[in-house]
């Protein structure tokens, strides 16, 4: 039996075929698991997941967490929240009975709620989702509404005594001409586990979502992430995704603008250090005339570990009017870290405005020498260029506590390479006499 | 109070300063000025500490060996470098960079820091009387700074930071005169009885305004002339040739 089969068997449950889903069962049967000979997980070591023996997750096992630690963990972001823990969804850790007009948020375990998932191009880690998965969050907006509170989906991974596989499934649906944020945070105090989450996010006519995704799960982790996104004509969709946490993380989004005149943004960070591996496979797909695209993802890789970033541009044939632009920039803090780039366009239509631009660097020396003649430590000034690198990505965060939470998580992530300095930016920012924003201005 | 003694320095096999002497005082200011590639600059990027020079020699400061110190323990010793070309930091907010420069030498002088109001109310008051736009603390790291402004933005530093030992390498090029006038206001002013300054410069411009106690000629990587003040004058009429009979 291969590692592949050996892993399916283990995971997809006894009693399946899941009746709600034997689309994705028959598919799964059928196809099994990616391999390494499939170009978008060239960079996920597919390997060194199957050789590890992860047990399919009963709901409700695990300890679970208290209030404090998922503030802690993900941050309080004062609007309604989901929690999950270990796929489980948890009422009492959750904020969802009363909720603003115009949303609704459940947790369900009838998947038939699931929308059809037009932009899923077939994959065996969804189809497994989809067919071991528990409860999932649904997040539905009504039409012409204005959301101003950010949601937010928790998916805690609470310690365990095997090495898990969870499977969180959400689920966003906006309604036309409406604007909310979702904020969705996987992290948790398990050690090796496997996190296979799915997030599917339909946007009707001119509405606009911002839409924050957070891994910052614990260092045993295997955390495969797949965004799905549909966007209907003139809707916006403002994706961005932020990545400390795991051992090994895929990061997939696949949108696809499917109605004229939709606008999409995806931004990404990864932070890989140690030897952790960060691989970002972005799909844009162009389905509708006159539609917009921009990706800008950043990577700071040290020590020994790998970023990788791909970055598909899909422009269909019969469409008119579209620009899209894509830029990838990788920090390299050590000759033993990696970066990979891989830019990667079909452009079947002719009247397009298509970019590109990778980068990989080290940090300026001549930078660090400046900041070292004005007594600055080298390790403070290496942080200081690092977090520089990347302020931009973090700055661009509108919901407050959301960026603070980042800033700090940041800082705690390369705290085990710059560890013994506090940068006084925090107490800057409390001046009021300049703008917290313009402290750290960005190009 | 800085002392050099036969200081030798070689990048990539090429020796640029060959045996180079020097004493500066406290209370004194010193100008060096040569031809190009006399080893002005190599000099003062030994002094600062940057990477890559092959050194020998010795230089102290206040007795403190310089040669084995990280360019960051130079700073905390009491050395300022204004750089030729300031360097451009995209994303580093200057008022933190600034605050974080000036913070970081108290503590390793064992003064207290200043928290965000302490410090912006000084600044802002620095930068009036260098005629500085407050709205460049709010800006990158000499990001889109004009020439000027980078000097300025240099000149500020060495104010706030109040150095025992200040080198200016070429901190006159490049500024019209209105701004040369404004830096060497703010030069003349750090003036003091126990600050030494070192002034390195192509142009007898700003030793017009800054009038040094001593003019030394470097010269293929050694100091060959020193005079006082008058001598930057003469050099301007005849070059940095051998002394006139």
């Amino acid at each position: 039996m291969s590692p592949s089969t050996a892993l399916l068997e283990r995971l997809v449950p006894v009693d399946s075929p899941t009746p709600q889903q034997p689309d994705a069962a028959a598919w799964l049967k059928a196809n099994g698991l990616p391999t390494r000979h499939d170009e978008s997980w060239k960079y996920t070591p597919l390997d060194r997941i199957l050789a590890i023996t992860f047990e399919r997750q009963l709901p409700a096992a695990g300890t679970l967490p208290d209030r404090a630690t998922i503030d802690t963990s993900s941050g309080n972001h004062g609007g309604p929240r989901i929690v999950f823990v270990n796929g489980a969804f948890v009422a009492a850790l959750s904020d969802i009975d009363v909720l603003p007009d115009g949303v609704e948020c459940s947790a369900e375990s009838d998947s038939a709620t699931i929308v059809s998932d037009p932009a899923a191009r077939p994959d065996g880690f969804q189809a497994l989702n989809r067919v071991a998965g528990n409860d999932g969050a649904i997040v539905r907006i009504a039409e012409h509404v204005v959301v101003t509170a950010p949601i937010h989906i928790v998916h805690f991974a609470a310690t365990s005594t095997t090495s898990v596989a969870v499977h969180p499934r959400t689920t966003i649906l906006v309604g036309r001409g409406s604007r909310a944020t979702v904020i969705e945070s996987f992290v948790g105090t398990a050690g090796e586990h496997l996190t296979n989450a799915v997030t599917t996010i339909d946007l009707a006519t001119d509405c606009t979502l911002t839409h924050h995704r957070i891994q910052s799960e614990g260092i045993g982790a295997v955390h495969i992430g797949a965004t799905n996104v549909v966007q209907h004509a003139g809707s916006s969709y403002y994706g961005s995704s932020f990545s400390t946490g795991s051992e090994i993380a895929r990061n997939a989004a696949d949108v696809v603008l499917a109605g004229p005149g939709a606008d999409t943004r995806l931004s990404g960070m990864y932070l890989p250090r140690g030897s952790q591996l960060h691989d970002n496979i972005v799909t844009v797909e162009h389905r509708a005339s006159r539609c917009t695209s921009n990706q800008l993802f950043k990577a700071v890789v040290d020590d020994r570990a790998r970023g990788s970033f791909s970055g598909r541009i899909l422009v269909q044939p019969n469409t008119v009017g579209t620009d899209s632009h894509q830029t990838s920039r990788s920090l390299v803090l050590e000759p033993t870290a990696q970066a990979d780039t891989r830019p990667w366009l079909e452009i079947l239509a002719d009247d397009v405005v298509c970019t590109h631009g990778a980068t990989i660097g080290q940090l300026d020396e001549e930078a660090l020498f400046y900041l070292r003649t004005r007594g600055v430590s080298a390790e403070l000034a290496r942080s200081m260029l690092v977090e520089a690198f990347i302020g931009e990505l973090i700055d661009a965060v509108e919901t407050p506590s959301l960026r603070a939470h980042l800033e700090s998580e940041v800082t705690t992530h390369l705290a085990g390479r710059y560890a013994g300095h506090t940068t006084d930016r925090d107490a800057a920012d409390e001046d009021d006499d300049i703008a917290p924003a313009e402290l750290r201005s960005t190009p | 109070m800085l002392v050099i003694n036969n200081l030798k320095a070689s990048i990539a096999g090429k020796q640029i300063l060959k045996g180079l002497d020097l004493t500066i005082n406290a209370g004194e200011v010193h100008a060096i000025m040569g031809p190009n590639g006399a080893g002005k600059s190599t000099l003062s990027q030994v002094l600062a500490g940057r990477e890559g020079y092959e050194v020998s020699g010795s230089a102290t400061l206040d007795g403190r060996d310089l040669l084995t110190l990280s360019p960051e323990d130079r700073a905390i010793a009491g050395l300022f470098l204004a750089f030729q070309y300031p360097v451009e930091i995209p994303g580093v907010g200057n008022m933190y960079f600034l605050r974080t420069s000036m913070n970081a030498i108290r503590r390793g002088r064992g003064e207290p820091e200043l928290d965000a109001r302490q410090f912006l109310a000084l600044a802002k008051q620095k930068m009036l009387a260098l005629d500085m736009n407050p709205a460049l603390l709010s800006r990158s790291v000499n990001d889109g700074f004009s020439g000027g402004e980078k000097k300025r933005n240099e000149v500020l530093q060495m104010t706030l930071i109040e150095p025992r030992l200040a080198i200016l390498d070429e901190t006159d090029s490049g500024l019209d005169i209105d701004a040369l006038r404004v830096v060497a206001e703010g030069v003349e002013a750090l003036r003091s009885p126990d600050r030494a300054m070192l002034m390195i410069t192509h142009y007898p411009r700003l030793l017009e305004l800054v009038v040094p106690d001593q003019v030394h000629v470097l010269s293929e990587g050694r100091i060959t002339r020193t005079g006082g003040p008058e001598l930057a004058f003469e050099l301007e009429e005849h070059g940095y040739g051998p002394v006139p009979v």
